[in-house]
């Protein structure tokens, strides 16, 4: 079984995500994107945008940990 | 807005459609197309997390603290990102252990202890009880907004909440306590479920597009008119949200897998574990879905209604209803009582199972048994105290709503049951990840977090700020700022202190302990559980017939479902069960599993016990017989008798290593001796020889002389080289020995026949006294008669000329026969009467000559007696000369005595 150095286990891949996800959900990032109700896309608030988009990612990463898994 | 010949038609239909969609859900399990098949059923139904706080409480949060209310749903999000490991090993150990429940698991991994299981149960019901009200404040108030009728709470002098108490209690016994299940999952329940996960989010988001693009033009349109209003601008920026904001993620992170049902939907209702791979990810999405349209909703309802005009809870139905949009009000209802219905339903299932497994069973188990024998079918009893529990716990919701203390909104409420859940979080991650947990330290862990959680929540919200200064005025103990912590919000403090004391606790009084037995082998099964498997060594034989086995199987789990499981395992162990099989640990074990399926591991234990041993036994010594009787023990003791084994094998092999140097060299040194024996006489007959040779005209006296040497030395040569063939051949097992029953007396008497010559040359007399009867032995008549020759020639050889007397005597001794020669001549020394039988001994080594001796023939002599069954040995005659004596076994008597 070829074993050079398979990268992340599951488990520790699952640990990062999540620690990666505290990190984007929580102060100082989300005061970097608290820009004010006026600045935004489309007048859209960049903080709503901010969260919803970094929550859409972490979706997406655990979509694809999932799928890297099954292979 | 609709009244209530209306909505009330509107809501039973569709708990019916619920209702059948769970019956259908049931009967196509039956048939072999199990919903729970489908890895997006099982997703959804843990969606379940969602309920009518979700619906309507989040808004609420919403206009108070703008983002405020997604961390609870944050971190759900962030904890199946980090919790797959260990979500992983508790689906692999409650699919092994048949796991029932977050009580039994618990119970489970800390040595099968009920009263842990117990204790769980009962903080699990507590921590549920407001979660309960919640609902139904919820409903409640979604019934009032949206009924014409003034009934102020009221309907023909009914509280509307209890109604709606009791119609939950209906549906809840009829979808959940119909039958016992062998696994507790339920598929008919997750089916249902799953479908008003569905209802829930499409509702939500129907009412969410409808606030956004209908009322307003899209999200930029609401966000600038939010903006505009400076009391609603704050709430779009992260301040208003900022309190709580880490220390809500985390708790909502442990609730996710904590609250009792959603321990039951994801762990004890997952029939395949690869489902769990698009849980991970669908989850999640389903979490940022729902939680789309929340701010804009919130912020909608605060901008169309005067501040009192609404509850904020209520925004999801009065938009719409203000709007003159009845069908989707409707439909928001039916979203709101969706999530509501789906709640309670699992939830008092959870409960229910719990309550019977661990409160109740082993209640009766332990004080009534004889009570509980005479009851032929155990599952209708478990049944009635599902059913009943169910109720029960409903009517204590409903209480504690009434009870409930108003300053509470609906999240608050919410929130005191989380943090009751986030109890069982440092036992769940220590049963997968800490060998180290104990029962001892998990109970005192779980409860003084349990005592603080009611101090500090559950009481406050009952009795709301009467003990704000402390208890007898004591400020320290506040309830609300305990030892003086105060600034923090009161969710916060309490989830500080409770797992402070939960953690501090359960860490410190384990490492303290010291585990039992059982608590050892859970420990190992549930950590080590995701490594290939090993089978223990398999035990004998208990003193258990089957048939007694059968019998109490079937009373828990049924008839059918008992034989089907014995088959099973008789045919994976490939043995044969029969009514008297005595059953072995592995069948008892098998059993137990599948009576832990209906009652619960801790009760099924103490089921079995009671089956293992008679009657007349207490608990605990049978119990204790369980323990130290276990499996590990086993295994251990055939650990150390393999190593001692080993030890032995490894001595024997270093002591034959040793004989074998030993015989190498016994070998080498006689090789050196032989040719040096060789080598003597060679030499002599060289030497005459030669002599003869170098002078032809020697005379013929001398002549003669010199031959006789040569023939005499050759002939020694001769005897010499004989002789060591003998003993090659004798030492390697390769002589031929020709075994018959011989008469002893005729060889002695050719023996002394064949010496004649020799004696009368020396003028020796030789006795031979034997008795008259003959003396059969079993030998070989050649060699037997070469060693008396040997005896007799070396006597000879020895005695005194003229004078000397040999005495051959053949004696019978029972079940021996003795040969003894005696001789007057000079005797052996002492020291030398062992060593005159070693090989190459010869007496010339003494002084006395023995000009033609090999050294060789008692050595032989030797092997040959001892080659017979005989003992060859030297005596000193007491008149002075030799003896030398030996033995052999009488010949037994044939039946068929041929002559």
């Amino acid at each position: 079984m070829a074993d050079h150095g398979r990268g992340p286990s599951a488990g520790e891949r699952g640990l990062a995500l999540a620690l990666g996800g505290f990190v984007l959900f929580n102060r100082p990032l989300l005061d970097v994107f608290d820009l004010g109700i006026g600045v935004g896309i489309a007048g859209w608030p960049s903080i709503y945008l901010y969260v919803f988009g970094s929550w859409a990612l972490v979706v997406l990463l655990l979509f694809l940990m999932t799928r890297r898994r099954a292979r | 807005m609709f009244h209530l010949w209306q909505l009330l038609p509107i809501a039973l239909a569709y708990l019916l459609i619920l209702f059948a969609i769970a019956y259908v859900g049931d009967r196509r399990a039956e048939r072999g197309h199990s919903p729970l098949d489908h890895p997006t059923v099982y997703a959804l139904a843990i969606a379940v997390y969602c309920t009518s706080w979700t619906f309507y409480g989040s808004v609420g949060r919403a206009a108070q603290g703008g983002f405020g209310f997604l961390p609870i749903y944050l971190g759900p999000t962030l904890a199946f990102a980090f919790g797959w490991v260990a979500l992983k090993k508790m689906l692999r150990v409650a699919k092994t252990q048949r796991i029932t429940s977050i009580a039994d698991f618990i119970g489970a991994r800390y040595g099968k202890s009920q009263a842990l299981a117990a204790l769980v149960t009962v903080v699990a019901v507590t921590g549920t009880v407001p979660y309960i009200a919640l609902q139904l404040k919820a409903v409640s108030a979604s019934v009032d907004v949206l009924l014409i009728e003034d009934t102020a709470g009221t309907f023909f002098s009914l509280d509307t909440a209890f109604l709606i108490a009791a119609a939950l209690a209906a549906f809840a016994v009829l979808f959940g306590a119909r039958q016992i299940e062998a696994t507790e999952n339920h598929p008919g329940v997750a089916a249902a479920i799953a479908f008003e996960s569905i209802v829930k989010l499409v509702a939500f988001l129907a009412v969410g597009a409808f606030v956004t693009f209908w009322l307003y033009d899209g999200f930029a349109d609401l966000f600038a008119r939010a903006a505009a209003r400076e009391d609603l601008a704050r709430l779009l920026e992260f301040d208003a949200a900022a309190p709580g904001w880490v220390s809500l993620t985390l708790l909502s992170a442990a609730a996710i897998f904590c609250l009792p049902r959603q321990f039951q939907v994801t762990i004890v209702g997952n029939t395949n574990e690869r489902h769990l791979d698009t849980a991970i990810w669908l989850f999640p999405l389903y979490l940022l879905l729902i939680n789309l349209f929340v701010l804009p909703i919130a912020l909608a309802g605060l901008l169309a209604f005067q501040p009192g005009e609404f509850d904020a809870d209520v925004f999801v139905l009065a938009l719409p209803m203000v709007e003159q949009a009845p069908l989707l009000t409707v439909f928001v209802f039916i979203g709101g009582l969706s999530a509501a219905t789906a709640m309670v339903i699992v939830e008092t299932i959870a409960l229910s199972i719990m309550v019977s497994n661990d409160i109740v069973m082993p209640l009766l188990l332990r004080w009534s048994r004889d009570r509980l024998e005479r009851v032929q079918d155990v599952t209708r009893l478990l049944l009635r105290v599902r059913q009943l529990a169910m109720v029960a716990v409903l009517l204590i919701g409903y209480a504690y709503f009434r009870v409930l203390d108003g300053s509470f909104g609906l999240v608050s409420i919410g929130l005191v049951a989380f943090v009751a859940a986030a109890q069982f979080a440092p036992l769940l991650l220590g049963a997968v990840f800490w060998r180290g947990g104990t029962c001892k330290g998990a109970l005192i862990g779980l409860g003084a977090g349990f005592a603080v959680w009611l101090y500090t929540l559950f009481l406050p919200s009952l009795i709301g700020d009467a003990l704000a200064g402390g208890p007898f005025g004591i400020a320290l103990l506040a309830p609300q700022a305990l030892f003086g912590l105060d600034g923090l919000d009161q969710i916060e403090h309490a989830l500080f202190w409770s797992m402070l004391v939960n953690v501090g606790g359960f860490v410190l009084f384990s490492l303290l302990d010291r585990p039992s037995t059982i608590e050892t082998t859970q420990a190992t099964l549930f950590v080590e559980c995701l490594r290939p498997d090993e089978r223990p060594a398999d035990v004998g034989p208990t003193q258990v017939p089957l048939q007694d086995l059968r019998r109490l199987a079937e009373r828990y789990v049924g008839i059918e479902p008992t034989r089907r499981a014995l088959r099973a395992h008789a045919h994976e162990r490939g043995i044969q069960l029969r009514p008297d099989t005595l059953v072995d640990r592995d069948t008892i074990q098998a059993v137990e599993r599948l009576i832990a399926g209906a009652i619960g591991a801790a009760s099924a234990r103490v089921a079995i016990a009671s089956a293992v041993r008679p009657q007349g036994e207490t608990t605990d010594a049978i119990l204790e017989v369980l323990d130290e009787t276990s499996q590990v023990l086993e295994y251990s003791r055939r650990l150390e008798q393999k190593s001692m084994e080993l030890v032995q094998a490894s001595d024997h092999l270093r002591r034959a290593n040793e004989r074998l140097r030993e015989l190498d060299k016994m070998k080498d040194e006689f090789l050196s001796t032989v040719t040096h024996e060789l080598r003597t006489p060679l030499t002599a007959i060289r030497a005459f020889s030669e002599l003869l040779f170098d002078e032809p005209d020697m005379d013929q006296d001398q002549r003669m002389e010199f031959l006789g040497h040569i023939i005499r030395e050759s002939e020694r040569l001769t005897r010499l080289v004989n002789q060591v063939l003998d003993v090659a051949k004798m030492e390697s097992g390769r002589m031929d020995w020709d075994i018959e029953r011989v008469d002893l007396g005729a060889v002695l008497a050719e023996s002394a026949v064949s010496v004649r010559g020799l004696y009368q040359t020396k003028a020796l007399r030789l006795d031979l006294v034997r008795p008259p009867h003959p003396v059969w032995v079993d030998a070989d008549r050649d060699k037997l008669q070469q060693v008396v020759v040997n005896l007799l020639s070396n006597a000879e050889k020895f005695a005194p000329q003229s004078k000397g007397t040999v005495r051959l005597e053949l004696t019978d001794l029972g079940d021996r026969v003795q040969v003894r020669v005696t001789d007057n001549g000079p005797g052996v020394p002492e020291v030398h009467r062992e060593a005159i039988f070693e090989r190459f001994f010869q007496s010339n080594q003494s002084g006395m000559g023995n000009p033609t001796g090999t050294g060789l023939g008692l050595a032989i002599s030797r092997m040959i007696v001892e080659h017979f069954g005989g003992r060859i040995w030297y005596e000193p005659n007491p008149d002075g000369g030799a003896v030398f004596a030996f033995t052999l076994p009488r010949a037994l008597p044939r039946i068929d005595a041929a002559k």
